[in-house]
């Protein structure tokens, strides 16, 4: 009898925590057990419109392979066909040379992809500015249908059956394969993309030598003129909005889409777009959102009379496409 | 049906688990929206740290020392991830969302503006002919006037004197340079309103003001989830308690009732022993009678040695039960001491008579030592006195075997306050002595020194215990 009154005593204090423990579980501390070294640019400031790429960057190293891994890995996409990097190609400028990039089953995009290297450096991520950050920006091309088309637990599935990816994950972090590391891994891998030591970052470091006359010159029209107006910063670009044509017209094949309209339905928005990066420029031909433009000579003339009213002279393009190869650097971090 | 009646018997305990359960639950949820709360108020603080270092930057993106805007794009950033992070239901949601469009909207148009002003003022042609050149300095007056003191009137005038600009529609230089200033005064006075009024609207942000009520709304759900937390900590403690006090509370009825049982099966066999020790006495006293009238008849010399014997063990018999009466008599709470007078001397007259002969029969001084202060006439119970001494006087000459056993009998207090006297009684002999682990059992009823001496000196046992009652 006295048994049974206490067994029953302990059964019911045991049910009558249920609740509580079934709440604290479910609300779950969740801790990243991952110890990833934080990445840190040494940023080195100039007195100039354009700031140069840091020299020096201390990264993870073994979550940068992981990232590199799954940046080229099929296994993203939901027919195996795509990976990041088939858009991103980063040996020619990270991005894929076409207008608009082909994703599976053959189905093309809207817009022109952009490039990944120094994408770490923009303020925020795609044409219209809609990701406010590389890890936010990972989701949108796996689940986007005309793209890698996939979704997280599809990914996982695939990638937990990689023995590679299976061991790697879990050597790294005590989580093993979650979506959350997965976005870390590409995050660091993209934050090692970074090209410094182009000619104009030389330049600017102090080595005059290192731009031709050609180039200078181009430089000190890029500045006057006004380009510098958004093509400023370390990503010369890509620090601030700006509407396409904001002081002339824009050619008819650059009006349909309406940039940040599309996202937030303001008035103000209309056109607007991400001042796009000029990192690398001479390599991620075709130009503009929608891949429509094909030579920066075309590129710089549209530009300087749609953003400034100014009628360029053939010489003066010539200059700034000058300068404007200076922007590339085929040093990659790590590479 | 059973399970409800069993149910019914511990409702205090379903009560209390129900307490527990509920608060402990209850402190759980709690805890939970503390640390929702609490991240809350930690993201509003570092919104209120980065918002006016934003705006600050914002504002001087106008400067023309302001080179590039990485800076801003940084705390925007920051900005960013902070707002992601603020719950959307707050009243400073709408205002961030607002300040952030309106940031970016004024960043577009103000690094514009710097760029049209500076063309305005800065770019030379050399070859514009003297009357182009009129104009344009003209304008550029009243674009700097327009700049420093903006009315409708100047923006009136701007707008007529750029329509009345005579550009040619060649391609030479100064039409270039024309149509490009043209471009850009215009954009300058059609813009200038905007962007003014972007920037007051960004410096009368409500957003600040927002935030502070705001954290100061969640400090005090803070203070109130606080409180909370501590009254369901409290009620679960407190249903512990009650618990913990409801078992007690079972364990003690549970007692109860055992010994209640226990002290009425104690009783039962106290009387049946009582019963039993009166129902032996009658046939006792029988036998003692009919010994005592055979040994008055002729009888040769064996048959008289058999009866005497047979005398002795019935008078120990009776006594034995005599004792075992008292006792059982005492248990069962039938015990009486009587009161009534008495002559003191005459308790040692019986004693004498009782045992005085089995001391002379094992060769031992017996002797008496009697305070003559003691009154004669006492009023109590002389057969109890008697008895105890007895009983602790034959115990003496039991366990002596030579020298004396002495009684001593002082008076040691003589009240007249309530007519009162406290006598002491000692005896002391010269027998075998008790060890000290002895002396602990002495006075328990069945147990006698040494459980040995059963065989050596008979006896029950009871005698002393009798005496401590």
């Amino acid at each position: 009898m006295e048994n049974r009154y206490y067994a029953c005593l302990t059964i019911g204090l045991f049910l009558s925590s249920l609740p509580s423990v079934s709440i604290y579980l479910s609300a779950d501390v969740k801790k990243s057990t991952n110890d990833r070294l934080a990445t840190v640019y040494h940023f080195k400031n100039v007195d100039n419109p354009i700031q140069p790429i840091p020299q020096k960057i201390d990264i993870d190293k073994q979550w940068v392979l992981l990232g590199k891994a799954l940046f080229n890995s099929t296994l993203l996409s939901k027919d195996n066909t795509i990976s990041c990097a088939s858009c991103h190609v980063i040996n020619t400028g990270g991005d894929d040379g076409f207008p608009v990039s082909v994703g599976i089953n053959s189905k093309v995009g809207v817009r022109n992809s952009p490039t990944v290297l120094n994408a770490t450096f923009n303020f925020r991520q795609f044409w219209d500015g809609r990701a406010n950050s590389l890890l936010e920006q990972i989701s949108g091309p796996i689940h986007n249908p005309v793209e890698m088309g996939s979704s997280w637990p599809e990914v996982i599935a695939k990638l937990s059956k990689d023995s590679y990816f299976n061991q790697t994950f879990n050597d790294l972090s005590s989580d093993g394969i979650t979506i959350e590391n997965i976005l870390l891994a590409i995050v660091t891998y993209e934050e090692s993309l970074i090209t410094p030591n182009a000619a104009i970052d030389q330049y600017l470091l102090g080595n005059t030598a290192a731009l031709t006359q050609q180039q200078i010159r181009g430089l000190k029209l890029f500045t006057e003129y006004g380009c510098t107006t958004c093509h400023q910063g370390i990503n010369i670009g890509g620090n601030i909005y700006q509407k396409l044509g904001r002081i002339n017209d824009i050619p008819e094949k650059l009006t349909q889409d309406l940039g940040k309209y599309e996202v937030t339905k303001n008035q103000e928005d209309r056109f607007v777009f991400k001042v796009p990066s000029l990192r690398n420029v001479a390599q991620t031909a075709p130009y503009f959102h929608n891949g429509s433009v094909t030579t920066l000579n075309e590129a710089v003339t549209i530009m300087a009379n749609s953003q400034l009213g100014r009628q360029l002279s053939e010489a003066e393009v010539e200059d700034i496409v000058a300068l404007l190869q200076s922007f590339s650097s085929k040093e990659i971090e790590l590479e | 049906m059973m399970f409800l009646t069993i149910l019914k018997k511990r409702i205090p305990e379903l009560l209390c688990l129900i307490l527990y359960g509920f608060f402990l639950s209850n402190y759980m949820i709690l805890a939970e929206q503390k640390k929702q709360v609490t991240s809350q108020v930690a993201l509003i603080l570092s919104l209120k740290q980065l918002i006016p270092k934003h705006e600050t930057q914002l504002l001087n993106a106008s400067f023309s020392d302001q080179l590039h805007y990485d800076k801003f794009a940084q705390m925007q950033s920051q900005l960013e991830d902070l707002s992601a992070k603020l719950s959307s239901n707050s009243n400073a949601h709408f205002a961030l969302k607002n300040y952030k469009q309106q940031a970016f909207n004024y960043i577009q148009i103000v690094s514009m503006m710097k760029t049209s002003v500076r063309l305005i003022s800065s770019e030379k042609i050399n070859d514009l002919s003297p009357q182009l050149n009129n104009q344009i300095e003209a304008i550029k007056l009243l674009v700097f006037q327009f700049l420093s003191y903006p009315t409708a009137q100047v923006q009136q005038d701007i707008k007529k004197e750029i329509n009345l600009l005579t550009i040619g529609t060649s391609n030479s230089p100064s039409a270039q340079y024309g149509n490009l200033f043209k471009l850009h005064v215009k954009f300058i006075i059609e813009n200038h309103e905007t962007s003014a009024m972007y920037r007051k609207e960004l410096i009368n942000s409500p957003i600040i003001a927002l935030l502070f009520n705001e954290s100061k709304i969640l400090q005090k759900q803070l203070d109130n989830i606080n409180r909370q937390q501590l009254l369901s900590i409290f009620t679960v403690i407190i249903s512990l308690l009650l618990l913990f006090i409801n078992i007690l509370r079972l364990h003690q009825n549970e007692l109860k009732r055992v010994s209640i049982a226990h002290k009425n099966a104690l009783e039962v066999k106290s009387q049946f022993l009582a019963n039993m020790s009166h129902e032996i006495r009658t046939p006792m006293t029988g036998i003692l009678g009919l010994v005592t009238l055979c040994l008055q008849s002729e009888l040769n010399e064996e048959q008289r040695d058999y009866l005497e014997k047979m005398e002795f063990s019935a008078t120990s018999l009776l006594r034995i039960i005599n004792d075992i009466l008292d006792f059982s008599k005492y248990d069962s709470g039938q015990f009486i001491i009587e009161k009534h007078p008495f002559d003191h001397a005459k308790v040692f007259d019986n004693l004498v008579t009782l045992i005085a002969h089995n001391a002379e029969e094992k060769n031992i001084e017996f002797i008496f030592d009697i305070d003559p202060n003691i009154p004669t006439n006492l009023e109590g119970d002389p057969v109890r006195v008697s008895q105890i001494l007895l009983n602790l006087l034959s115990n003496s000459i039991k366990f002596t075997q030579k020298g004396y056993v002495l009684l001593t009998c002082k008076l040691l207090e003589n009240k007249d306050s309530d007519n009162s006297v406290l006598i002491e009684y000692k005896i002391e002999d010269s027998g075998i002595g008790l060890s000290e682990e002895q002396q602990q059992k002495l006075f328990k009823r069945f147990s006698q020194a040494d459980e040995s001496t059963t065989r050596k000196y008979g006896g029950t046992g009871l005698g002393l215990a009798i005496c401590k009652l």
